[in-house]
This record gives C-alpha cells, structure tokens and sequence, in this order.
C-alpha cells in the first residue's frame, strides 16, 4: 500500500523537469536534433502542455479538491479552472481512498457543472398536471410516457423572490385548512404537532452536503412535520435498522482500507461497478491470496474477480446464509461451537447456551439440499462456498484470518430485508468471529456520494438528527421533563419516575433505578440527551410547563409527536388526501420509487409539489415550482463517505445562473415561510418564551438558569469568523460552516467535527500519515494501515466499529499510551475525544470500540449540570465563543447548591466542558455493550416454542387458499384466525421468507412471505385507493395470475452499472456516460434467449401485474438459469437508471415492480419480482 | 514514403497493459476524452457492451469487452467476462508514420505516434496501413487518433487513461522498464501480446498486454495475432521497383492487391462474426 501510494505520488507530483530528464535518460540520442524526413518543412517535436485538447492555460488554472458527488467511496477531484471555467479535472493525488485515480463517472463529474441542459432560474408551472386516473389506466410503459407528455408543465422563469413567495402563499393556504380542520397544535393536554397527520412530506437528496440534509430535517421540525425522509430509505434503510439493532450502528463497520486485510469476501454486491474505486483496495487483498465469492444472478464486473461466482435466485439470501451456518455447526469438524474462541466471543453477544440451542433449531432447517431447492445454487457450489467463507473466518482461524460480507441493494430491497436477510449477515458475521476485526465486517456499501451522511443528519420519519427517535406520546414529554429535572442524568444516574414505569417504552425498562442500568435505559437516556441537544442548538422548547411538574403541567413541544411516513408509502397516503404538499430537493423519486404509476399519480394528486434539481427530471415534470440547485462543487460542505469518514468538499467556482446550494434554499424557505405565517411554533402559541432550567435534588428545586427561546436566531447563519470565515458572498448569507458547528452540537455522533478549543473543523485535515506508535490509536493505526488522520469519524474517530480487543486477538498485545497528562491501557481502537480537563485529546471508547457505543455512555455533568455545562449555544455556534450561563450543583456540607462555572472550575479543574459534554466510558458501559444475536423484532416467542404455531398457520394458509383460490382472501382468513401473520413467532433469528411475487407456490405455502405484517402491504393488497381499483397496479401474489400472460415465466431483478447512477439525471445527462450506456436493457440467459427467439439487441417485452415495456435484451451465458424446486427457472435483469427526462431516455424498470415494502423499514421489494418474457 | 527513424524498443516509454487488474469500468475511455477534449457524439445500443462498438473520430480509447468460458481457480467451469482496454498501440516503427505521403504522422523521441491534424491531406493510407484500424477520419477529411498523450508525457505526466485508472492497470514508464515488467509478467506464466510481433510493425508495439493464461483467449477480441497488412508490406518491399516503373511490379502489385483486398476483407468479417457469436448471436 504505502509503496503503491509512493510510486504514484513520484508519477503525479515530481515537477515537470524532474520527469522530462528521466524520459530523456532513455530517449534515442540518435533522433535527437535530427533532420525533418520531410523536406521544406519543420518536423514537430515537442509539444505543449495542454495542447492536443486546447488546455493550454492549465498552468494558470486553480485546484480546488471537492468530494465527488457519485458513489459514497468519498474519492476527492480536483478541479482545476480559471474564474467560472472548468479546464481540468483529475483525481486529487493526496487522497488515501483514490490516490489520484477516478472512476468514470468521477471522471466525467464536471459535466453536471457545465451542462447545456441546467436549470438556471426558477419557474413556476403554467401547464395543467397529468391526471391521476389516466396515470393508472396505462397498461403500456410507452401509453404511460405518452400521457404524462400531454400535460408538459410549460415553465414560467421567475425571479427568487417570486417563486418562495409563491410557494408561500400555496402552502399557507394548505396549513391553515389543516390548523382549522384539526386545531393544531392546540390539543386538550397540550401544544405540539401531531407530525404524522401534518399534510407536507419532505424529501431530502442523499447527494446534499451535510449541512443541507440537517437543514431539511430541521425545517421539516420547523414545519411541524414528521414526514419526511430520503433517498436512504429506498437503498440502505433495512441496513441501517438491522445492523443498528444487532450491533449499535447502522453504519458499515469498518474503513476502505480495511478490506485490503480481509482473507475472504462474499460479495452479495458489485462494488467493482457500484463503487470501482473500492477496487483499490479488494485488489490488495486479491494479492495477498483472499478469496472472492460473488453471489449475484447476474455476472458483473465484480464476477470477473471471482473465485467462485454462485448465481443464486434473487430472494432466496437468507437461506444461502443460512448454509454457512449449517456448514459450520453440522458439517464441519469440529463445529464451531466447540472452538475455544466461540466461548470467548459469546460472552460479546448476550446469549446463553439455551439461546444458541434455539437458533441451532433453525440452521438445522437449512441443509445443504434445502438451499440448493430454495436458491437454485447446485449443491457442489454452496458446499465450496461454504467452506471457502468459514474456514478463513475469525473464529476458525484464532483470528489469524477474517472475512468480509459485503452487500448493497441486492440485499436490502425486500420485504424481508431488514428481519431476515440482513439481520442473517450481521449474526453469521458476529458467530464467525469476523465484526470488529481487521479484514473482517459487514460492508453495506452506500450508494450515493452522502447517503450515509444524511441519513445520519437526517434519519427519516421517526428519527432525528443523530438517530434519537422523534417522541410518540406525550407521555414520553412528561418522563423526559422529569429527566431534565433530574439534571441530564446517564443511565445510571437517571431513576425512572415510578408513574411511568408500567406504560410502553418504559415498562421495558428492566432496571429503572438509580445506579443500574440495562440496554434499554442506556437507549432511551441517549434520546434523551438527543432531544436536549435540539432544544439548546435550535432555540426551541420541549417539556412540560411549569417545568417543575412533569407529571401535570401542560405538554408543550416543538419537536412534532409521532413517526411520519417515509419515502414508499407517502405516495399512495397522497393518493387518499393524507399528504397535500411535498418538497422534493435533490431526488428524483418518479425514477427511483417501485411501481411508476402510483408513484407519478401520488406526484401528480399533490396540491403544491416543490423540486430543486441540476435537471428538469421526471419528478419535476409534476411540480408546480422547479428551482435551481447548485451543482456539487458550486459548494462547500462535510461528506460522510460510505465508511463514516467525514470529509470537507471545497467550492470551486460560483454557481452558474440563478441555482444556490441548497442551504441557501432551506434557509431562505424558512425565511419566507416564517413571515408568511406558515411556520407556527406550538412554544409561540403557548406563550413559552423562556425555559426555566431547573435541577430537583432531594426535594429541593435548584435554579441553574433561564434560557430564552429564540428559534429565529438559530436560523441566522449570516457572516462567521476564524475557521468560519464565508468563502464567498453566497456564504457570507447562509454559512454553511456555521451550520457545520451546529452540527456538532446537535449530534452526538457528530461531536467532534469541530474543534472549539482550536476553532478547527476536522473534516478539512488532510494527513496522509498513518499514527505513530505513541499517539492515540497509533499501533492501531500503523499495524493495520489505517488512515486516521485524515478527516474525522464517527463516532469519536473510531474507523473500525466494534474493536474491542484487535489489539489483544490479532497482535497478541495491549498497548500503554499517554494522553491528556494520564496513562491508558488499550486492547481496540478507542478513537478520540478532547478532554474536559485539559482541552487535549484523550481516547474515548477505553479499552476499545464495543457494541452500541457511544449510544452507551457516562456524563460526568449527570445532575450537575445542562448539557455543555449550560453554555450560551447560539454564541458559540455563531462566534465560537463558550460563555457559561447556567450554574452547576455540588454537594457542601451535604446540602446540594448552585454554584458557578468559576466556582466549579476552581473545584474540579474541568473547564471545557463544552468540548465533550464531559462524556466518558467506563466499565458499566462496557459491561451492557453487548452485540445482540438475539433480537425480538415482533411481539412473541422463541423459534422452538412458536413453532406448532408457525406450522399450524402455515397449513391453515394452503388450505385457505385451497379453498378460495385467492391469496388476499387466505391472508385474511389466516389473520382473522390467528389474530396476525406469522403469529406468535418473535423473529429473534431470521428465517427464509418468500418474496412477495415468488415464482413457485409450492415455496409461497412452505415459507410464506412475512410482508403481510405490515399495514401498508396490507393496502397495497385489499385497500387500494378508490382510485386505483381494477386497474393493474397490484401484485402478482400468486404467481398463476400470469398464467394468461403471453411467454415464459422468470424472476425479475435489476441492476445499474458503473457508467450510470439511480435515477440516471445525473449520469443520462453527462454526455461522456450519456455516449457509453445511451440505453437500457435487459440482461438474459442465453438458453432462455434461445427459446423465445432472441439475440442481443433485439426487443423483448416484460410483463408484470403493473403493466408491460419494451427493451432490447442483452444475451450472456453471465445470467443464471437456475433449477428451482424441481423447476428450470430463468432470471432476468432489467437495466433500471432510465426514464423519460434527459440526453438520453429509455423505458423506465421501476415501472414494473410493486410497492410492497420491508416489514421493519418500509423499503421497497424492487429485487424480486415476477413476470414474463416475450420476443417483442 | 517518408523515410523516419524510430526511437529503439528499450529507448522511449511504453506502457505494459494488465489486464489482469481490469474491472473494465471505462474511466480510461472518459479520461481520453476528458483530457483531449473530444466531443460527445450520440452512440447506439452494443450488443457486446462495447461502446462506441470501435474507435471513431471523437473516441480514440475504447474499452472492448469479450464473454468466453473459462475455468475458474475453484474448479468451476463458468462464464467470463474479459474487458480489453484499447487505443493506438504505437507500433516500434509505426506503418503509419511510414505510409504517410506527407510526414503528417510525427514519431516523438518518446515514441509517441501523432497525426498533426494541421497537416494531414485525408489521403487514409494510415489507415490502410494500420495492422490494428486504429486511425478515423473526422468530418473535416482530417485522420486523428491516440496521441500516447504526448503533450502529458513530455511534461513528466502519464497518459490521462493510465493517470485515471483506479485499478493501476497500465504501468507506464520508460521503455526499458516496461520490457522488463513484460518479460517478468511472461516468466511467472502469463501470456504477453506486443513483444514478438511481425516485423511489419517492428517486431513490437508500445502498448504491451498481459494477461493469466486461463483468460488468454479473450486477447482475439480486438488484438490480432499477426501485426501485419500483407499489401502494405509488399507495397513497402516493392516501392522501389514502382519507382523505377517496372510494369511487371504495377501489376503484381496490382494482383497482390486485390488477392489481398478479398482475404482481408474475409478475415476481418470472420473475425467480427467469430466475435459476435460469443453474444449468442446466429447469423
């Protein structure tokens, strides 16, 4: 690595004379100086820098490294221009993760700036929409396209100020029916915004800076609403929920640079064309002898480095997993569970030997000949690939070896994504021994530029910034009032109110009392401390009033209750009139949502739509206002790359036309919005304009301050000084780095990406140096090559989640460092904090990096004192200045008082408390920070104890349907009948479940689909809108609904390549990809090619129970044609980044597949469907 | 004929190509492109996935992709899929150059082969007598092709393909220690294309391919075994019997021609439907 990076530093920076002798050592002396062979005329031999392709003022041009927009491998690019001129672009030679490389699409990432076909003004819409009704009558992709253009929106340019006023004024007149309809947010008990029921959905890009996804999320609290959501939820969403539930974060566990360590990789993925740069690395560990296992249907640009390409059925992930577990405790000798190492790592996962027992129960269902029936993968394989994974994992090979299972959307995108599939991953990984290791992990590689960074600032309809749950009761206003009365406590300084002890969330409080703490309370005190943060950085107020009588003074809050809707199920709520208004900024869900048509038809019932984009994309085809968006280095901002690290992107020219970065637009909609009487604070109604901030200890009610509401200055982001100093007048409006600050205190995970003490942001550190041995994290760092300096991470700078005790496992050593004037003693990586003693940084997670840490953590301030010792936040976001106004509570003489920050100081020596919030783990945290393989995700019993009933409901399923002969009423008969689906079973361990759409009903009865647990599955199958009724937009949930569809049945999955992304608006515009995918198609087995009669390029036609579309079919033996149950079984792949909208334009797959969603995470099954296949 | 004299094979640069690295992404293809400034032309579904399906005026880098079957190191016999990044490979003695009636074609010390657009005639004997059809014609009559980025190399810089690749395909350097890297990639059993080639091309090219044995058959795909054009070689051998007006030579030439005219034009159709039928396509 370090060697590699060397040579390319030598090619790319030595100057150009250092070079040109080295060229000149070995060129020809004979031609030197020699005469033209052509006569009269002067032979060329040199040539300018620049002078083939007309770059010949490169030599003045400037370098500004911005993040590259695309993928989320966060590859830096430097733009080289002159004023408003891009001459050049290149990969940045300093960056660790591209090393001066790109890929295509990076390569070609100056197109979306200088781009014919840009929005440069904002417009309002004079057209009429296309109607609902005649959206769904389509039974043809091309009538569909056909009857959205009859209805062009026929733009009208405007100047800003026109187009927020008039977005102003449309959504007033929508609130102000909604506030007299329901009288929001007047309620009997209190003030607040029932933020599920609040007619706007919000939308935010994944491909926003940070600082904008956090401004969505903020104004869509501002606004009263919890619907709101991103791109997230439609490609990582069942990820994040699973891998957060089992093992604290949802994010990938380990950094880029650790795969190269990796001995084995399973990739369920193609990172080779959904993240090429990540081959930079994989290709290290190819070298040094890793084996590469690909698991995909279709064979990708990942394949051509496989080992071992398993082609499986799309849907069937769970069992293959399964295998590797079944090889593990039944195959091999000895089984893992009798390794040495097993009984030490168990002790991490909270489980007892009756636990394993019961999971042992379930693998022991997936035989090698039972996956190989579900999967269609012939028996010789999955045994190789079983082999090939467990033997060079963790727990085989005392950790000499690791391995990797890496995944995208191949994973996440079915009903059961979230339950089964991805929670398989993360518990094979976890008995492997392969989390939080070097070279192991699981890898969910994202897919946008900062997919991972806005979810984080911006988790969806029930979360916010930072992952604390939004409220859902009013309840858990009144407990959390009393928490602040108890001063802000940790978990096991908090005692849970006996009043609320016995009602939901609390009652699964196992350990409400002061001085214990379990998993759940150390959760819930982490929300907490989450909500507090909001209230002190956005000026807000949540709690009770008086704030003295949590139990029945009047709730008043300004974070709305109650979880919102997401980006799949919105469509149809505004269908039935649920969602009125929506703003859209940077996403285009026409292309990226399941089913087209109920997805254009939610667009086009809308009253007010708002999109901001580059292009004029198919979703701005239904608005009624487009403005224009700045383009990614038009900005500046922090990207969270796919393995958390935080980098700074730079601006490096101005926007061009009228478009502003999008935190300009949030900020000015809260503006206009604001003055006109739209955004209405339940505080503001209740008259609350200052919080008494009061601690109560032994009866006695302590006056630690008074704090002014002033929501308005926290949307000041004018000016900014020191490491804030705006970068150009755009920014000296709305800042983005005083957002930034913010951030770093309305975030705990974030903390730490501003530096207070030496006014730095490090997200702009660019060390290119792995640690030295002394320093924090140093042996880490140089044993494993593992960037630390550059950027930041989170949380606390950790790179690889979970580590424990690498240190101790992989090196056989702990390690002794000196930080913040003390002595450490390390097994893991720690990651780092800036201490409150010292203002130094010191290592946080002691001895390592475990579990759900820091959602597990210790405050010293616990009763003492607010959150960042009661710092004026407004100042110190705003001017980086820290001044203490609230006081702090000591004990004296055995009587608690209020003293102070000077007083405190002089008493206990911590002075910055600002910097840390006085955070700290200890052994107690450590002793809960447990992984979990066990996990309840319904209401219910272990595997062995639900089984009769999971039997019994499955017969009583076959024979409803024997009966009826119709799936939606078998479903109901069983529901009726049991009360749920799948009743009594708690999913503690996954369990293959079909799709939705399987393409054998004999596998539908035997696992059936656990989509109908979820209401929304449950409209899409009885309760369609009125609308929708009797027009083909349902599913195909007994596969003999097909029967009378022309041509062969196949399983319908899709793909993307490296030259394009999602949508396509922002690669279908870029002419240089436009040129090299200028269609889409679908990919074919050859046998199946042969029997309907086609060869590459010609026209076949799909159909599903949406309708049917035309595409030229691309034929390869890479397609697999699997025996399934007994059955030849084609799959088919579909092309799926094109729409109508753009430089080049095709029929649209997401046209052909259902809007049924994940059961946990309401993420769309958009990998498996059903339908057939003709020559057309 | 302009009479030139070439860099030696160890003096210059030259890039070893190894394919083994690929994953075929096409940033090579941008960054050509990119770096030269070469405009967008609207291009056409390719059943091969190769696209533009060959190089074309606007497009001097393409990266070829070819299905076979191949055994795989876990014993398996499964499909695969090989990319083939390709651009002029810059012939040891460069046909082109020498076919050129004009000295349009410039050898560079480094061994770089550039058609100066300003003085190209539009004559195409460069492409005729490419081994490899590497040179298009642009609209304006002009032919242009792959410089080796000699405004880069001579700058200290790589080639603006070998600069952008993520995977470090392509190793460029001076001559004599591409040779060498070549020779050892050969020594430790793969397959190497450039180095033992036809003297028509002088014996090698620049742009020298590696490639594992077991993948080694995807090489046809768009590198031909023998680096020759029969008719141009002769029409060199014979130039001086034309110059002195043998009539026998005109006609011989003249036979030769369209013998060797019918058998190209045949090769190069089974070449393209030998490549094709790897597709699954039926002619």
């Amino acid at each position: 690595m370090a060697s590699k990076s060397s040579r390319r530093e030598f090619l790319k920076t030595t100057s150009l004379a250092a070079l040109a002798s080295g060229v000149a050592l070995s060129a020809p002396t004979a031609l030197a100086g020699s005469d033209s062979p052509v006569p009269f005329k002067k032979w060329k031999t040199q040539w300018k820098l620049g002078e083939i392709g007309n770059k010949m003022d490169i030599l003045k041009a400037e370098a500004t490294p911005a993040i590259c927009p695309y993928c989320s491998m966060g590859c830096s690019i430097d733009l080289l221009t002159i004023g408003d001129r891009i001459i050049h672009s290149r990969g940045s030679s300093d960056s660790y993760i591209n090393v001066g490389q790109l890929c295509p699409k990076g390569q070609a990432a100056f197109q979306l700036i200088e781009n014919e076909l840009r929005v440069l003004t904002p417009m309002i819409r004079t057209g009429p929409k296309p109607p609902v009704d005649e959206i769904l009558n389509a039974k043809t992709w091309d009538e569909l396209v056909n009857i959205v253009k009859k209805y062009p929106p026929n733009w009208r340019p405007v100047g800003w100020d026109e187009a927020f006023r008039y977005i102003a004024e449309r959504l007033k007149s929508i609130y102000d029916r909604h506030r007299a309809e329901t009288g929001a947010p007047r309620f009997e008990d209190g003030f607040y915004y029932r933020g599920n029921v609040t007619p706007l959905q919000m939308i935010g890009s994944s491909v926003m800076k940070n600082e904008e996804g956090y401004l969505d999320n903020k104004l869509a609290v501002f606004l009263g609403t919890n619907n709101f959501d991103s791109q997230y939820r439609k490609c990582h969403s069942s990820t994040v929920t699973a891998l957060a539930l089992t093992y604290g974060w949802g994010a990938e566990t380990a950094s880029i640079e650790d795969v190269a360590l990796s001995s084995v990789v399973m990739f369920f993925s193609n990172p080779a064309e959904a993240h090429p740069l990540s081959f930079y690395y994989f290709l290290q560990a190819k070298e040094r002898g890793a084996t590469f296992i690909v698991c995909d249907p279709r064979f990708s640009r990942t394949a051509t480095y496989a080992d071992l390409w398993v082609p499986f059925r799309s849907g069937a992930d769970t069992a293959l997993l399964y295998y590797l577990l079944y090889y593990a405790f039944f195959e091999r000798n000895p089984p893992i569970d009798q390794l040495a190492e097993f009984n030490d790592l168990m002790n991490r996962w909270n489980i007892t030997r009756e636990d394993l027992e019961d999971l042992k129960t379930v693998i022991r269902e997936y035989d090698v000949n039972t996956v190989s029936r579900i999967s269609g993968v012939p028996v010789e394989k999955l045994r190789k690939m079983a082999e090939l994974y467990v033997e060079n994992s963790g727990v085989t090979t005392n950790h000499r070896k690791h391995g990797i299972i890496q995944w995208a959307m191949g994973f996440t995108q079915h009903t059961n994504a979230s339950v089964n599939i991805i929670r398989n991953a993360a518990i094979v990984q976890m008995l492997l021994g392969n989390v939080g290791y070097p070279g192991g992990g699981t890898h969910p590689f994202r897919g946008h530029s900062n997919v991972q960074g806005v979810t984080d600032v911006q988790f969806g309809p029930g979360g916010l910034p930072g992952y604390p749950a939004v409220p859902k009761s009013t309840l858990e206003i009144r407990v959390y009032q009393d928490w602040k009365l108890q001063g802000m406590p940790d978990a096991w300084e908090w005692e849970v109110p006996q009043w609320a002890r016995d009602k939901p969330p609390f009652n699964a409080i196992k350990k409400p009392n002061k001085g214990e703490a379990d998993l759940a309370k150390a959760l819930r005190a982490w929300i907490f401390n989450g909500w507090r943060r909001m209230e002190l950085t956005w000026g807000i107020f949540v709690g009770t009033d008086p704030e003295t009588d949590p139990r029945n003074g009047r709730v008043i809050t300004d974070l709305p209750i109650g979880a919102g809707s997401s980006e799949t199920v919105w469509p149809r709520r505004a269908l039935d009139g649920e969602i009125k208004a929506a703003f859209i900024l940077g996403e285009n869900p026409a292309v990226t949502n399941p089913n087209a048509k109920i997805i254009w038809s939610g667009l086009a019932s809308l009253e007010l739509l708002v999109v901001a984009d580059l292009f004029e994309t198919e979703t701005a085809w239904f608005a009624d206002v487009l403005l224009p968006a700045a383009a990614w280095a038009e900005k500046e901002g922090v990207f969270t790359d796919g393995n958390r690290v935080l980098q700074w992107s730079y601006k490096a020219l101005e926007p061009k036309g009228l478009s502003r970065p999008d935190y300009w637009i949030y900020t000015k909609l809260f503006e206009y919005l604001r003055r006109a009487g739209v955004i209405i604070l339940p505080s503001e109604l209740a008259g609350k304009k200052v919080e008494k901030v009061r601690f109560v200890k032994r009866g006695k009610v302590l006056e630690i301050y008074d704090r002014a509401l002033d929501p308005d200055a926290s949307w000041n982001y004018r000016g900014g000084d020191g490491a804030a100093f705006p970068v150009s007048p755009v920014e000296a409006e709305v800042n983005p780095r005083l957002i930034a600050r913010e951030i770093n205190f309305a975030m705990l995970i974030y903390q730490g990406l501003w530096d207070p003490i030496r006014d730095e942001f490090t997200p702009e550190r660019r060390g290119v140096n792995l640690r030295e041995e002394h320093e924090i994290d140093g042996v880490f760092s140089k044993e494993f090559k593992i960037f630390k300096n550059w950027g930041c991470s989170w949380p606390k700078n950790v790179r690889l989640l979970y580590n424990l005790d690498s240190l101790k496992k992989v090196l056989g050593k702990t390690v002794k460092i000196v930080a913040a004037g003390r002595e450490w003693e390390v097994t893991g990586e720690t990651g780092e904090i800036l201490d409150e003693f010292t203002g130094e940084y010191r290592p946080f997670a002691v001895p390592g990096h475990n579990f759900f840490i820091p959602k597990i953590f210790r405050r010293r301030l616990s009763g003492v004192a607010d959150l960042f010792g009661g710092v004026d936040m407004n100042k110190l976001i705003k001017e980086g200045k820290a001044e203490v106004i609230g006081k702090f509570v000591i004990e004296e003489g055995g009587e608690p008082k209020a003293v102070s920050f000077e007083e405190f100081v002089a008493k206990t020596g911590m002075k910055y408390l600002w910097a840390n919030d006085t955070l700290y783990i200890d052994d107690k945290a450590q002793e809960i920070a447990k992984g979990l393989v066990k996990r309840p995700f319904f209401s219910g019993k272990s595997y062995r104890e639900a089984k009769a009933s999971i039997d019994a409901f499955k017969r009583r399923f076959r024979e409803a349907y024997n009966q009826t002969r119709d799936i939606a009423r078998a479903v109901e008969a069983v529901i009726d009948e049991f009360g749920r689906w799948y009743p009594d079973y708690n999913f503690q361990w996954p369990i293959h479940t079909e799709p939705v759409e399987a393409p054998d009903m004999e596998l539908q009865f035997e696992y059936p689909t656990i989509a109908w647990l979820h209401p929304h599955n449950l409209k899409v199958l009885f309760e369609q809108p009125d609308v929708v009724k009797t027009m083909p937009v349902g599913v195909a949930h007994d596969v003999s609904i097909l029967d009378a569809v022309e041509g062969e049945l196949v399983v319908m999955t899709s793909h993307r390549l490296t030259e394009t992304f999602h949508s396509g608006a922002m690669t279908r515009n870029v002419p240089y990809l436009a040129e090299m995918v200028p269609e889409p198609y679908v990919q074919i087995p050859t046998k199946l090619a042969n029997k309907i009669g086609v060869r590459s390029g010609d026209f076949v036609i799909l159909e599903t129970a949406r309708g049917s579309l035309r595409m030229r079919a691309f034929v390869t033996e890479g397609t697999a044609y699997l025996n399934v149950n007994g059955k030849e079984l084609p799959i088919v792949s579909l092309h799926w980044s094109f729409s109508f909208s753009g430089l080049v334009t095709g029929a649209q797959a997401n046209f052909l597949n259902p809007d049924v969603v994940d059961v946990k995470t309401t993420i769309q099954e958009s990998k498996a469907w059903v339908g057939k296949i003709r020559r057309g | 004929m302009v009479s030139l004299t070439f860099p030696r094979r160890d003096e210059g640069v030259a890039v070893l190509v190894r394919l083994d690295r690929c994953i075929g992404c096409r940033a090579c293809q941008v960054a050509c492109k990119e770096w030269n400034s070469l405009e967008y032309r609207p291009t056409e579904f390719s059943p091969t996935f190769t696209t533009p399906q060959d190089l074309e005026p606007n497009v001097w880098k393409v990266v070829f992709f070819g299905e076979i079957t191949r055994e795989y190191p876990t014993g398996f016999a499964d499909p695969y899929v090989q990319p083939i990044p390709f651009n002029c490979v810059h012939c040891q003695t460069a046909p082109c150059a020498r076919a050129c009636p004009v000295g349009a074609i410039k050898v560079s010390d480094e061994g770089a082969v550039v058609i100066e657009g300003r003085e190209c005639i539009g004559c195409g004997y460069c492409q005729e007598a490419c081994p490899y059809n590497v040179p298009r014609q642009r609209e304006d009559g002009t032919y242009t092709k792959c410089t080796f980025c000699v405004d880069r190399i001579q700058h200290g810089m790589e080639p603006a393909c070998v600069a952008v690749c993520p995977t470090e395909v392509f190793e460029f350097g001076p001559a004599s220690q591409v040779l060498a890297s070549a020779e050892a990639e050969r020594a430790a059993g793969k397959e190497v294309y450039g180095l033992n080639l036809d003297s028509y091309v002088g014996g090698s090219i620049r742009w020298v391919y590696s490639i594992s044995k077991d993948k080694a058959h995807a090489l046809k795909i768009r590198l031909p075994e023998k680096a020759t054009v029969p008719f141009n070689f002769l029409r060199e051998v014979l130039n001086p019997v034309i110059r002195y007006g043998a009539v026998l030579g005109a006609a011989l030439l003249a036979v030769i021609g369209v013998i060797h005219e019918v058998k190209y034009r045949k090769e190069r159709v089974k070449a393209l439907k030998e490549a094709t039928k790897e597709k699954g396509g039926k002619e």
